[in-house]
């Protein structure tokens, strides 16, 4: 029987918060720095990386861009409120999400070499048609601010939770950090400064982990603890589960990464060999982070931790509880936060540069298709400084961003399976892509909120399915892929 | 063995530093007094310190790898790389259904075994010796780039003399 006193660790001073959030961010910043100095020359440098992404960079990369602030949280979350079941399913889909990308992002890279956003592959694929690129666009970068968002959320709940700060000094010091080198070297200081970070959450992770099994006595009292309240803990047969939330989050992991910026930028910024092992290989080596971190889910079950006195009836709040109540020296703890602090400056610089790319590419050069590259380079660059901005403003406004998340979920669904048939269905239409897109939006939204999440996202997705089949397939004039080589390097 | 000496060049006396530092952390008595505090256990076990050990020497090799890797592509900057060079490596559907099926399989054997939880720090201590492993693919990329480059310009350079 585990015998642990649950007190908070007085020891903890914002002076050490502010120093871990600069400590982090001055590596990040000497990495930036380099970058910049010596691969960094223009806006292709700073938005594709030149298209010299190499497997290790690609792999690392990918890992950190992946694992947001929240995911290292709530894999601990999840398995607290559903013992191992809950773990499967929020592990099992993650890294699946990433492998699956492989075949549209072959496809892509092959047939569109010089491309840079899935606006502009649905613009060329569809002869220039605006309105199914701005549709994309608007997604696109929704999706990539609700990433900075929830991430700059998170992180300011955690450091302000353990150290006692302010939650708006936390989000105002990790953005201005994060902004900084992202705007000094874009995606290669963003994939640099990734490959950094997954070293500093997965050895991290691993000691830490260990440190709380040993402290805990060993592995056996806690797994005897979780048993002792419940076989079905202990299981991953779980009916419930996947309809509770499991299959809901497949699919919207899906759409995360098949609709999602960070990683089409790095399909196009990698070497073109170097696509389909670096994502089989992000995947798969993604899943050791929740599979560790997870287990604290089981640490919080086995101690009685109370989801609402002790966390607030936040159950993403487990991990970070777990370890600042259970006697840990205090350098476990900052390891741990030093974990969450990489995974969030990591997630955020990958969103900024996805961003950069979408301005640079889908907004300011059909503006203005003659700018020079200086201005681009310049303007480019200042889109990361008004995306900081916007989501700094929503953090300390302390507005309810349910509807970002909501608009950004129903675009990124709506286009799913569209876009997965602009990119290998020689018959879509530019007709059936918008309005398939359109009617998931207008119809299968109500429906959402009206029937419920899981019900909800099926309709989209069908409804987004039939109607493009439905108006492409008689569509006699069939897509020569061999046409979007055409698009050019900026 | 004498491969890996070379690749660690000058940082072997890190690495022997860093297991040092991590020996002499087991041993010290305020570090291991706080460890005992609350738990019923010592946080800082045999086990944590391997760990720790394991730990450093990992992420020295991990930061020299990443470092080499990006002074390598500052000095080819300036190549230019045909896209269509080689052809893609390859990304098996069974390797992915592989990579599922073992994470999968993870999580369920928590349930069967106490012993089992150490898989998970286990796990996430190899997943930065597998990036290890495609970083030093890169380097090794690069070599063969480079050294190809030296044959040709020699080639070009005797061409010139005959």
């Amino acid at each position: 029987m585990l015998n642990i006193e649950l007190t908070a660790n007085p020891a903890l001073a914002p002076a050490q918060g502010v120093f871990m959030l600069f400590l982090l961010g001055l590596i990040s910043l000497g990495v930036a720095f380099y970058v910049k100095s010596k691969l960094v020359k223009n806006t292709h440098d700073f938005i594709i990386a030149g298209r010299k992404l190499g497997f290790g960079f690609g792999v690392a990369g990918l890992i950190s861009v992946w694992t947001w602030a929240m995911a290292v949280m709530m894999s601990a979350a999840m398995t607290y409120n559903f013992g191992l079941s809950g773990l499967w399913w929020f592990t099992v889909p993650n890294g699946l999400a990433v492998i699956a990308v492989i075949p549209f992002a072959k496809q892509l890279r092959e047939k569109m070499p010089h491309g840079y956003t899935m606006g502009e592959f649905v613009s060329s694929r569809f002869s220039g048609a605006r309105l199914a690129r701005i549709v994309v666009t608007v997604g696109l970068i929704f999706g990539s601010l609700i990433e900075i968002i929830i991430n700059l959320k998170g992180t300011s709940l955690v450091i302000s939770t353990v150290f006692g700060m302010p939650q708006a000094t936390v989000a105002v010091i990790a953005i201005a950090i994060v902004l900084v080198y992202s705007m000094l070297g874009g995606l290669w200081a963003s994939m640099s400064t990734s490959t950094l970070t997954t070293l500093f959450i997965t050895v991290p992770a691993s000691v830490v982990l260990m440190a709380v099994l040993s402290h805990l006595g060993g592995p056996a009292p806690i797994w005897s603890a979780v048993a002792d309240r419940g076989p079905e803990l202990l299981s991953v047969t779980r009916a419930d589960v996947p309809a509770v939330f499991g299959i809901t989050l497949a699919l919207g992991l899906l759409t995360a990464t098949l609709a999602g910026q960070s990683f089409w930028q790095v399909v196009w910024g990698l070497k073109p060999k170097e696509v389909g092992r670096t994502f089989l290989w992000a995947g798969a080596w993604f899943y050791p982070i929740p599979i560790c971190l997870g287990i604290l889910g089981l640490v919080g079950i086995a101690l009685n931790v109370d989801l609402a006195t002790n966390l607030g009836n936040d159950a993403a709040a487990v991990g970070p509880f777990v370890i600042s109540h259970i006697g840990l020296p205090n350098w476990l703890v900052y390891t741990y936060v030093f974990v969450i602090l990489s995974a969030c400056y990591s997630t955020m610089d990958g969103a900024l540069a996805s961003l950069s790319s979408l301005a640079a590419i889908d907004v300011i050069k059909p503006i203005s298709p003659q700018i020079n590259d200086r201005k681009l380079f310049t303007l480019t660059r200042a889109s990361m400084l008004v995306t900081a901005a916007i989501a700094l403003g929503v953090v300390l406004s302390g507005v309810d961003f349910v509807t970002i998340v909501l608009t950004t979920y129903a675009i990124r669904t709506a286009i799913l399976v569209p876009l997965m048939l602009a990119i290998f269905w020689r018959k879509m239409t530019a007709g059936g892509f918008i309005w398939g897109t359109i009617a998931a939006i207008v119809i299968g939204m109500p429906l959402r909120m009206a029937l419920g999440e899981l019900v909800g996202t099926l309709l989209i997705l069908g409804i987004s399915t039939v109607v493009p089949i439905a108006m492409s397939i008689s569509n006699s004039r069939l897509f020569d892929y061999a046409s979007l080589k055409q698009v050019e390097d900026i | 063995m004498q491969d890996f000496r070379r690749f660690l060049g000058s940082s072997k006396y890190f690495v022997i530093g860093a297991m040092a530092t991590g020996i002499a952390l087991a041993f010290t008595s305020d570090v291991q007094a706080a460890a005992g505090a609350g738990g019923s256990g010592n946080a800082l076990s045999a086990g944590t310190i391997l760990f720790i050990v394991i730990g450093a020497v990992v992420s020295i090799l991990y930061i020299k790898a990443m470092l080499t890797v990006l002074h390598e592509a500052a000095d080819s900057y300036s190549e230019d790389e045909a896209e269509s060079a080689g052809s893609y490596y390859a990304a098996p559907a069974w390797g992915a259904a592989i990579a599922g099926v073992l994470a999968a399989l993870v999580i369920w054997s928590y349930g069967l075994s106490p012993s089992l939880l150490y898989l998970g720090p286990i796990l996430a201590m190899i997943s930065p010796i597998a990036i290890l492993y495609c970083l030093s693919q890169d380097i090794k990329n690069f070599k063969v780039a480079h050294a190809n480059d030296q044959k040709t310009s020699s080639e070009k350079l005797s061409g010139l003399r005959g």
